[in-house]
């Protein structure tokens, strides 16, 4: 056989092991630890995942990453984004590990624990300029309706007066954002289903 | 082989090669040209959403109030109908024209290409206005709904016959390094798609496996399609457009080589800091450094071919676009090694530095590249002339100063912006807030691209139609009219 | 899920076994052989060696 082709084969050998490893294995074991894990049943996870399909159909991603850092890396955990850095576990129930790759807003990981007041959400959503004046993050006004009288519960008074209320893709994507609490407590363990 | 030294003066060897040249060129004319119109078409509307994008990231209230005109739906639309719609669109066209010459083999069954190009733009159409409509998939890269990949990957499947189609009929002898290039790329581009639609969108693997399968794919698209595109481009028209062959063409045969083996392994710098096992990003953060040996043997290459011959790009639009593209590849790659290595990474990642890298890629390298070929091509398909030496140049420059702006810029702020992040006692906002200049700066940056793409889809238009002049002097493109030359 | 990972197996193998081969036909092909003529492929009789072929419309090509 060609002294090159010898060599090749090795290179490609390596090259088609490596791939293993990175990809094909990964793969594999997560998945075996996710088919461990009871199915979501509840009304509430239904409107969880109603949430998450409206954060990526709006691309939300695109300025929020959903990863703490390691605390000798990055300085994500002084900031208060989390209190461990998220390894893979944490994602394991997810459908999408939306971690992102742009912090043109704060990372989202555990915003449910550090802000877990759905009517701040509302109002920051419909504009975001109402909480936090300076802000580039787009106004979301069309995942809201205005409501005239007081029935409805979570509707909310803009600075002019005017009534307005989320649309259940509001609401799902609010009940999305208080559901990340990705970096708590210890991290669930990858050869055990977490507690439900 | 012929031996160019003998034939120039055998006026029937001479004859012969123009004339097959002809057919090839003619061949190529209809189905080509039907690609890079498609292609120029998703180029300007790129640059619509991109400038749209850019402006609102600073000014959030522009056309805020309609859903589908919302920053997260608009920046992936610019991004998808950039890749797909007009790099790879035009990659495809440029391609099978270097296939076809250097096979010496015309197109065949022109109305295939046809076919696939129509089958191009439906599945654009559709991801796009899935996109734009809330049907994202929020996979970057890989944004277009789950609907659109059966109708890029029947449209790509053509080019491919088409690439072994032409590779069958290449003559005896040597196998020159932009025909490995493309022929491979042709494979490889499907593979990494269908592979990535399946397990991402088709049939989802485990939440935590998607990103290192996510980011595998968006970076091989790169290193495996666009850069061979790329590279093949330049070493096919540097020599020619020179008339002088590679300098140490050996080294090229070493670049693809190694090209195809160390990249597919640098996906995962995308992922540093992330929650992923340390061994798997450092193989990454290796491989990525590695990728110095086929950047620096290329660079190396052009510049040996360009050394003594930079008055050429005086004269030649092509070589303006092509080398500038070139050094562009070479600086985007060195910049990506070093962004791969922990330390500058900690500080880059999630900034507008890595946006400015990945536009000094696709732009400054993949689509500049594709401009020169472009130039190039044309008048061989049509047998005119440019319309216009000024747009030509309003178009180089437009875009040269342009892109060069938008980089400079937006890394300096992205790195800004990342030094920033690491002082845990800045507030969110404050950091935001001194990222504006440099956003407005891009947007400034993007307006220049946009006169140049506008210049260069006026000088398109205005080919296409048959509005140039046509020329009385002697040109290289020859004329079948001028002969009485069975085409 | 199992149709993914075939899939990926056979893409895997298909990839390496079609580069294994491309690489080892090239080099008993001999196309590594005679690099200096194969950087001359581009050029042909009505193109070639020593022609600059672009140029600006309607101006002349000036001499390399």
């Amino acid at each position: 056989m060609h002294k090159a082709t010898i060599l090749f084969i090795g290179f490609l050998i390596t090259f088609a092991t490596a791939w293993t490893g990175l990809v094909l294995l990964p793969a594999r074991h997560y998945n075996a630890q996710a088919a461990q894990l009871p199915a979501a049943s509840s009304a509430d996870e239904a409107l969880i995942d109603r949430g998450r399909q409206v954060y990526q159909a709006n691309g939300c991603l695109y300025c929020h990453s959903q990863q703490v850092s390691p605390r000798h890396f990055r300085r994500d955990q002084e900031r208060g984004w989390g209190e461990r850095r998220t390894v893979s576990s944490d994602y394991l129930r997810d459908k999408i590990a939306l971690l992102g790759t742009m912090r043109t807003g704060p990372d989202l990981a555990n915003i449910g624990i550090r802000n877990p007041s759905a009517s701040w959400h509302s109002i920051h959503l419909y504009d975001p300029q109402l909480t936090s004046p300076g802000s580039t993050m787009p106004p979301f006004r069309f995942l809201f309706e205005p409501v005239k009288d007081g029935a409805v519960a979570d509707a909310f008074a803009l600075p002019d007066g005017t009534r307005v209320a989320p649309t259940a893709d509001a609401r799902a994507l609010v009940a999305y954002l208080l559901s990340l609490k990705h970096s708590q407590g210890e991290p669930p363990d990858a050869f055990e289903p977490p507690a439900k | 082989m012929t031996d160019s030294a003998h034939s120039s003066i055998d006026p029937v060897a001479i004859e012969r090669s123009r004339e097959e040249r002809i057919r090839i060129d003619a061949a190529a004319r209809g189905p080509l040209l039907h690609w890079l119109a498609s292609a120029v078409f998703w180029l300007l509307l790129g640059t619509t959403l991109a400038l749209a994008a850019s402006v609102k990231l600073h000014d959030p209230e522009y056309l805020a109030n309609h859903a589908w005109l919302t920053f997260g739906r608009v920046r992936p639309a610019h991004l998808n109908t950039m890749v797909y719609g007009w790099a790879s669109a035009a990659s495809v066209a440029v391609g099978l024209w270097i296939m076809a010459r250097l096979c010496r083999a015309p197109l065949r069954h022109g109305w295939s290409l046809h076919f696939a190009a129509v089958l191009w733009n439906i599945g654009n159409a559709v991801g796009t206005w899935g996109i734009l409509t809330g049907g994202s998939t929020s996979l970057e890269w890989l944004e277009y709904p789950s609907g659109t990949a059966p109708w890029l990957l029947a449209a790509f499947a053509v080019a491919m016959w088409q690439g072994v189609d032409m590779m069958r009929r290449r003559p005896p002898g040597h196998i020159y390094v932009s025909q490995w290039y493309l022929f491979a790329s042709l494979f490889w581009f499907p593979l990494l798609y269908a592979t990535a639609q399946v397990l991402l969108i088709w049939k989802p693997v485990a939440a935590p496996a998607q990103p290192p399968i996510n980011w595998w794919f968006a970076h091989n698209v790169l290193g495996l399609w666009f850069t061979p595109v790329g590279l093949a481009t330049a070493y096919y028209l540097i020599p020619k457009v020179l008339g002088k062959p590679i300098h140490s063409y050996y080294l090229s045969i070493i670049g693809f080589w190694s090209l195809a083996f160390f990249y597919a392994w640098n996906g995962m710098h995308h992922l540093i800091g992330g929650p992923y096992p340390a061994w798997l990003i450092s193989v990454s953060v290796a491989a990525s450094v590695m990728m110095l040996v086929p950047v620096l043997t290329v660079a190396v290459n052009h510049h040996f071919t360009m050394i003594g011959n930079f008055r050429a790009l005086r004269w030649s639009p092509t070589l303006r676009f092509v080398v500038f593209a070139a050094m562009s590849y070479t600086l985007v790659s060195v910049q990506g090694s070093l962004t791969a290595i922990r330390a500058v990474n900690r500080v880059t990642h999630f900034t507008h530095y890595t946006v400015a890298h990945a536009h000094l890629g696709m732009y400054a390298f993949v689509t500049m590249m594709l401009f020169g070929a472009i130039y190039y091509m044309m008048p061989r398909l049509l047998n005119r002339e440019w319309p216009s030496a000024a747009l030509i140049r309003v178009h180089f420059w437009s875009c040269a100063i342009g892109v060069l702006f938008y980089w400079g810029t937006l890394s300096y702020g992205g790195i800004e912006q990342g030094l920033n992040l690491q002082k845990p006692d800045m507030p969110f906002l404050d950091i935001v807030a001194r990222t504006l200049p440099y956003l407005r700066m891009r947007t400034w940056a993007g307006v220049l691209m946009t006169v140049g793409h506008l210049a260069f889809a006026t000088s398109f238009l205005l080919m296409l139609f048959g509005k140039a002049r046509a020329t009385s002097t002697p040109t290289l493109f020859a004329n079948p009219a001028a002969k009485p030359n069975p085409a | 899920m199992t149709l993914s990972f075939v899939l990926i197996l056979l893409t895997l193998t298909g990839l390496t076994v079609s580069a294994v081969f491309f690489f080892g036909w090239a080099a008993r092909s001999g196309q590594f052989r005679d690099l200096n003529a194969g950087a001359k492929t581009v050029f042909s009789p009505d193109e070639p060696e020593g022609k600059p072929s672009d140029s600006f419309p309607n101006q002349e090509r000036p001499k390399l």
